[in-house]
């Protein structure tokens, strides 16, 4: 194996990671099929390499393998639930810009700085879905209370830190 | 739309709580507005990064959510890398790109029918004569099929819905079928590379024969009509020789019996049994007297070949004999069948059936529609009888008449509203002995 494309394989795919998640996470309906998805493309990045002429074009070229990949997945799990239809999945696909990975950074320290303004308690619920599944349930029965209503609580903490991190970008203009 | 709507909506979807109507609903809203698409995917990177937060919170759970990127996170991350790029040069030495041979073409197909040929960043709709490399072929709805022909003439008959994978390297032809019915008539293989045919249960070596294969993700059922095929539990690797006119059952546990059988005398009576019958659908055992029912099970159709359809929610639930017996169920003219079932409310419902040769593929499938009311005081119950000649055929060039034909299988199917269509039994009569 040829060190040096070993290293740079490794190098952009661990700085477009995130954003390759996101744009996985626009296309797909759950996180388990995400983390699929997204291996199986960095296998067909790995064969595909010797494609890629150079590193700036590698976010526009690994979106296509992940696309690719993503409708297949999409097909595959179509009868057993619910998901988008191929057309709108394209359409999303075909909006998102060829490079996100700078907003991508900024959003995530913005979210920082807004999960710190909750409260300890609504910081753990907005955090629980992606924690254990199940957990929501438990902490319903814990706390007696309607599962559907923690769901709307959850959906209001989602739209506050939406809200907090549009609010955030626009005051500290994306400075880190 | 308002902002609020949507935004409940793409929280559902995002928490997967969403349903039915709803995510009709979303996919509506995004396919109609650009805006709407942007907004949609600023939700997506709020839940990328919640769940990026969600991890350093776990692991330092009640202090300080962590700031990114760390050097711990980075370290993460790389090893993370390293990791796939192991897993990558384990794969690419299992699996060598710059296979792009044509190994079959298509010979016929009808319906929804995608192809998507490994290695290359495209997928699309197939036409008859189109020429295939390796790749897999999705045959999403029921009234689809495709006709697959090797180099070698070997021919491969997919019934949908299925999902098989196909490729023809230096170890022989492999066809991996993860779920649905094929019917296959293969031409001598050359010595030391037999055919393998692969499903999520059972592996059938093939040197040249003709037989069926009906896969679900725990339970293959493979019925010989010429030659030998040697098949290949996977539970525990037990082996069996299937000889023509046998047939054997291999289940994912193993408890099941496992043993070739002689397919029989055909029968004309059957009724579905639960597990063993199912073909799709959500199983739900009844308790303290109750029947097993099958729920049917939601899934999008956006349009057959050539077509392009807003997408329309299908509720389905499927049975057939294929799944697990090994006696051949033929249909006689007088033929009729009882299918019970359960509604929450009165509904247009679509009945059909797929049928085979008497040895060997698929040979037609049929169908028709009853709005079926449902009395107040039954509790949803429904029955309905229905004779062969209530049937059309969905396509001309399948046979005119089903009768002397093997039943495949049974779908009851509710179009858009899910109205809690069930179905308890699908029953088969027939009062006269098929003349021979």
């Amino acid at each position: 194996m040829n060190k040096e494309k070993e290293a740079g394989f490794m190098r952009m795919f661990v700085a477009h990671e995130p954003e390759l998640r996101a744009f996985l996470r626009t296309l797909l309906p759950s996180w388990e099929l995400v983390d699929d998805v997204l291996q199986e493309a960095s296998v067909v990045m790995w064969n595909k390499l010797d494609q890629l002429e150079n590193e700036e074009g590698f976010v526009p070229w690994a979106k296509v393998i992940v696309r690719f990949k993503a409708m297949h997945a999409l097909r595959s799990v179509a009868r057993d639930r619910l998901v988008l239809s191929e057309e709108t999945v394209g359409l999303l696909a075909e909006d998102t810009p060829d490079s996100n990975s700078e907003r991508i950074h900024f959003e995530r320290r913005a979210l920082d700085s807004c999960l710190q303004k909750l409260s300890l308690e609504n910081r753990r619920l907005v955090l629980m879905p992606y924690q254990r599944s199940g957990a929501l349930s438990e902490l319903a029965q814990r706390t007696n209370r309607s599962v559907n209503s923690l769901y709307k609580l959850l959906g209001r903490l989602r739209e506050k830190l939406r809200l907090c991190v549009e609010q955030e970008l626009i005051t500290k203009g994306g400075e880190s | 739309m308002k902002d609020e709507h949507f935004g409940d909506l793409c929280n559902r979807y995002f928490l997967s709580t969403i349903s039915a109507e709803e995510m009709a609903e979303l996919d509506c809203c995004l396919k109609g507005s650009q805006d709407l698409r942007v907004k949609f995917a600023a939700e997506a990177r709020l839940d990328t990064n919640l769940r990026d937060a969600a991890s350093s919170f776990e692991k330092k759970e009640g202090s300080e959510i962590s700031t990114v990127p760390s050097r711990r996170k980075w370290q993460w991350a790389m090893g993370a890398a390293a990791a796939l790029v192991l897993i990558a040069l384990v794969v690419s030495l299992f699996y060598p790109e710059g296979k792009t041979e044509r190994i079959a073409r298509i010979a016929d197909l009808n319906g929804a029918v995608t192809w998507i040929a490994d290695g290359e960043q495209t997928e699309g709709r197939l036409k008859v004569g189109n020429e295939l490399t390796g790749g897999t072929l999705e045959v999403s709805s029921l009234d689809s099929w495709a006709e697959i022909v090797f180099r070698d003439s070997s021919t491969v008959w997919v019934s949908g819905p299925a999902v098989v994978t196909i490729s023809d390297g230096g170890a022989g032809k492999m066809i991996r079928l993860r779920e649905g019915d094929l019917f296959l008539d293969v031409s001598p293989q050359p010595e030391g590379k037999p055919m393998r045919v692969i499903t999520p249960s059972a592996e059938a070596v093939v040197l040249g024969t003709q037989f069926n294969v009906s896969a679900s993700s725990s339970s293959t059922s493979l019925t010989v009509n010429e030659g030998t095929v040697q098949v290949t539990r996977l539970a525990d690797g037990s082996v069996q020789e299937v000889e023509a006119d046998h047939g054997v059952v291999a289940a994912l546990e193993h408890e099941s019996p496992f043993q070739a059988s002689p397919r029989g005398d055909s029968v004309r009576i059957w009724k579905s049994e639960y597990p063993r019958d199912v073909r799709q659908g959500s199983l739900r055992f009844g308790a303290e007297g109750h029947p097993d029912v099958l729920r049917a099970e939601t899934h999008l159709f956006r349009g057959d070949y050539g077509e392009k359809i807003d997408p329309i929610l299908l509720h389905s639930a499927v049975v057939g004999p294929a799944a697990g017996k090994m006696q051949p169920v033929l249909l006689s003219k007088e033929a009729r069948f009882l299918i019970q079932g359960h509604l929450d409310q009165s509904f247009q419902v679509s009945f059909g059936f797929g049928t085979h040769h008497a040895r060997g593929g698929l040979s037609g499938k049929f169908s028709t529609d009853r709005k079926i009311e449902v009395e107040p005081d039954t509790d949803g119950y429904f029955e309905v009888e229905l004779t062969l000649a209530d049937f059309r055929r969905l396509r001309s060039r399948f046979v005119e008449s089903p009768v002397g034909h093997e039943l495949g299988w049974f779908w009851v199917q509710t179009t858009k509203k899910d109205v809690g269509l069930s179905v308890y039994s699908v029953e088969l009569f027939s009062p006269e002995p098929i003349s021979k």
